[in-house]
């Protein structure tokens, strides 16, 4: 006679749990016991024990499974009797309960308190998940992607209508009232507002604006597609921008994002115009045009950056290429130069962020005389196979097509490890050009985990007669729990040039590609 | 800020209605947000907002992590569902922290109409100036840097592992995996992890231990504990045997095992391990001449003598997580050779 009982959602220290074992273990005429949380691998030996149930493949890790085998109902239905009653008894004295909401309803009620929903499911759940939220009052960070556009614009009509701030879909970054919100890093609070379809870009220009000694009041996010398609019409970018110009702790708003559908730009402009602060514009990969007003336009996130910080301060931007003197470039551009074979003219791109990605395709694109990617300035430089580089190569490891099945490349370093293993074995590769994106939720080590693929393959290019350079920035600052300056310390120990931001580090793979041009 | 200073003067660990931390994980961030999930007699385990990563709040030395708080005591408003909010290194919980931040432009960010009733009570813990608590196991961790400028930690003497060997058989408690270790404590768990890892009373050193993670009794499966043992043993010097990569992978899918034990996991795999498994390598590693030195005196039972206190005490951990943390240990240590031969190989 088997038995299977399913505690949902429940969690007791390993001392109930064995006591709890060892104790129906004890009545007469039971079997075998089994006492577990319905993690894969239990589930597994509890199958092999012939004791499985559609409850018991319908469990989960943080689910409580008893399964129970005696030599009769009596034995059975006795020792589920002393189960129930010994978790009972230690669920009175130690007053825990299961904490798992199953839906937006469930959660508010557990935190009446909370005002800010966020949203990771499939796309095809989520929005019905997110108008529960704002119906209920409460803002959206919907982190989901894959929600058809349709959804995107009744939730922000929605939202729109209850003054509530609908970020996403695929909204990645946030940074409400100081409380980063997924992906994020510890930036100190202060006077600029970020506004930001994009999540590393966000990250990128808020660790910039940290660097450069400034502090940001607000970061929203608003989702890719919020100025692009212009059925959703920037909705949530303007929201924002109203906002944040009513905020008394913001002195400065920058806006980043991809270039705007044309028909979305002159609303948008509008609502810049009439925030009356000094607003920074970066719309990557946009040709570069001339400020106007209280509206100033930036030419990368660094000095998107730097430039609302200027700005916050009342001081005059002057903007630089390098941080670094140029002789010391120039000394850089020879060093890692020097020993390359003569077959080695391209560069390979691996990202882990996505806006980053788009900011050195931007800037290499032309220079290099064309960079393929999965998302290419010129349609004719789409990436035959997202696998396997071509040419001037540049990909974003967090596109789809990488991570089905699998977590981010900002979580899981693998899938960026693996590449490089292959670029390594391409006697073409001249230049690897990363990025290193720290903060919270971000792998806890992505620099060490990257050391030993990139001693591998620069030792392959010297097997070769050759030099391999490797270029990257670290995304992320001082209070991260990675540590910027760790993080580059570790990249640096195994001969990557790390630059002070990604904009930079993209102009010296151009600097390099050019000198390499010349030889 | 709290002064550091301050921070040791306050010996009791209270001040006001606050509670003032011993240790500070090192990956305890200075702001956070998270809802207390569970509560055990000496330990609350938090979700935190946007991270997979849960953190704890403890009172025993043992149970401090990485990702812990260690504190003179568990306040009684720390129950399930309770919210904790931290900034700059204080966090409160149980009431919805205000400032004026929260008040910003009525018309986006109003609180939700429910924040405006009168608050719960709360209590505060400042952590800021807490000492930070890293979990290494060595020196030199081998996850902190693997360039080959490191000096490569030397493994513990054979007398110091047979000495351990000796301590977990004779003290070890069963329901986990000891019966890999000793088949007369064998059970369904460790006959089952002794079917993953196939072993069949023969060697097998490239087996794949990401299997074993989630089996077992347990908020800290006894597998994850085995794993996080044989990840520590790497850390003291001894041969790879873990596809960190591959951990990592079956860590990603939330099904593998439970949130509390994941973040065990990650941290082992960051090269950070509870303080009652630091406890035990320190005394492996500390004074590897004395230990050499003991064996010359008096080979295993002496070293096993010399270990006995911390060991015990390691032992005692959970029901079995400690016992099975000492497997993994071993396991690592001899190369995965001690269930082979039922000895350490020296």
């Amino acid at each position: 006679m088997k038995r299977i009982i399913v505690r949902k959602d429940s969690y007791y220290d390993s001392v109930v749990l064995m006591s709890i074992s060892a104790e129906i273990k004890k009545i007469d005429g039971v079997g075998e016991a089994v006492v577990a949380m319905g993690t894969e691998v239990n589930l597994t030996l509890i199958k092999d024990m012939g004791l499985d149930s559609d409850e018991v493949r319908a469990a989960g890790p943080n689910d409580l499974i008893i399964a129970l085998e005696g030599e009769s109902e009596e034995v059975v239905s006795s020792a589920e009797t002393k189960v129930n009653e010994l978790l009972r008894k230690k669920s009175s004295a130690d007053g825990q309960a299961a904490y798992r909401p199953t839906g937006v309803e469930s959660a508010v009620k557990i935190m009446p308190d909370a005002n800010l929903v966020i949203i990771s499911l499939p796309g095809q759940y989520a929005g019905r998940e997110a108008r529960k939220a704002l119906q209920a009052d409460r803002h959206v960070m919907l982190f989901s992607d894959n929600v058809p556009i349709e959804t995107e614009i009744e939730l922000k009509k929605l939202a729109q209508e209850r003054g509530l701030l609908m970020m996403g879909p695929d909204c990645g970054t946030a940074m409400i009232n100081g409380m980063p919100i997924c992906f994020a890093n510890v930036v100190r609070r202060g006077e600029i507002g970020l506004v930001s379809a994009a999540g590393t870009g966000l990250q990128e220009v808020a660790c910039s604006i940290e660097k450069a000694g400034g502090g940001v009041s607000q970061g929203i996010g608003t989702g890719g597609r919020d100025l692009k398609n212009e059925r959703v019409g920037g909705t949530m970018v303007r929201m924002a921008v109203e906002a944040l110009a009513q905020d008394p702790e913001t002195k400065v708003i920058a806006v980043i994002s991809k270039p705007p559908a044309k028909a979305v730009i002159p609303s948008v402009m509008d609502t810049l115009k009439a925030a009356g602060k000094p607003c920074v514009v970066h719309f990557i990969g946009a040709e570069s045009a001339a400020g106007e007003g209280n509206i100033h336009y930036a030419t990368s996130l660094e000095e998107t950056a730097r430039m609302a910080v200027a700005l916050s301060r009342g001081e005059r931007y002057t903007g630089q290429e390098f941080d670094m003197p140029e002789e010391e470039i120039a000394a850089l551009v020879e060093r890692e130069t020097a020993g390359m074979a003569p077959q080695q003219q391209f560069v390979r791109g691996l990202f882990a962020g996505g806006t980053l990605t788009d900011e050195a395709v931007f800037a290499l694109h032309e220079p290099l005389g064309g960079v393929y990617s999965l998302d290419p300035v010129d349609p004719a430089f789409e990436l035959r196979d997202p696998h396997r580089s071509q040419g001037h190569t540049i990909v974003d490891l967090g596109e789809d097509v990488f991570t089905v099945g699998r977590p981010h490349p900002m979580i899981d370093a693998s899938i960026r490890t693996e590449r490089i293993e292959q670029e390594m074995e391409d006697p073409e590769v001249a230049v690897l050009l990363i990025d290193c994106v720290i903060g919270y939720s971000s792998h806890p080590d992505p620099a060490g985990a990257m050391l030993g693929v990139l001693q591998a393959a620069k030792s392959r290019a010297r097997e070769r007669g050759g030099y391999l350079a490797v270029v990257g920035s670290v995304t992320g600052t001082e209070g991260d729990s990675q540590n910027i300056h760790d993080q580059r310390r570790k990249l640096e120990s195994v001969g990557c040039v790390v630059m002070p931001s990604n904009y930079q580090a993209a102009k010296l793979v151009e600097r390099i590609m050019a000198r390499r041009a010349s030889q | 800020m709290t002064d550091r200073n301050e921070h040791r003067q306050q010996a009791c660990g209270f001040r006001g209605r606050g509670l003032i931390a011993h240790e500070r994980g090192a990956m305890i961030p200075r702001a956070f947000s998270g809802t207390v999930i569970a509560r055990f007699e000496h330990a609350v385990t938090i979700a935190v907002s946007g991270e997979s990563l849960i953190m704890a709040l403890v009172t025993r030395r043992e149970g401090m992590s990485a990702r812990a708080l260690l504190l003179p005591a568990l306040p009684r408003e720390l129950r399930t569902g309770a919210a904790v909010c931290a900034s700059d290194g204080r966090a409160r919980f149980g009431e919805q922290p205000r400032g004026r931040s929260s008040e910003w432009v009525a018309r986006t960010l109003t609180p939700a109409p429910a924040a405006q009733a009168t608050a719960a009570a709360g209590g505060e813990i400042d952590f800021a100036g807490a000492p930070w608590y890293y979990g290494h196991l060595s020196a030199a961790p081998v996850t902190s840097c693997r360039s080959e400028q490191m000096v490569a930690p030397v493994p513990p003497p054979p007398a110091l592992i047979a000495g351990l060997l000796e301590i977990v058989r004779e003290h070890g408690r069963g329901g986990g995996l000891l019966g890999l270790l000793d088949r007369r404590r064998e059970n369904v768990f460790s006959a089952f992890a002794a079917r993953l890892l196939g072993i069949k009373g023969a060697r097998r050193s490239t087996a794949e231990y990401e299997k074993l993670v989630g089996l077992g009794g347990g908020l800290t499966p006894a597998g994850d504990d085995f794993v996080m043992g044989v990840l520590a043993a790497e850390e003291l010097g001894a041969p790879t045997l873990i596809d960190r990569d591959a951990v990592s992978r079956r860590l990603a899918h939330a099904e593998s095992t439970t949130v509390v034990s994941a973040t065990m996991l990650r941290l082992a795999l960051a090269g950070m391990f509870p303080a009652y498994l630091t406890a035990v390598g320190a005394e492996l590693t500390a004074v590897p001449a004395a230990m050499r030195d003991a064996e010359r005196r008096g080979g295993p039972a002496r070293a096993s003598r010399e270990l006995r206190p911390t060991v015990l005490r390691a032992l005692e951990y959970g029901h079995s997580s400690g016992t099975d943390a000492l497997v993994g240990l071993l396991w690592g240590l001899t190369g995965a050779r001690v269930a082979a031969f039922g000895s350490v190989p020296v």
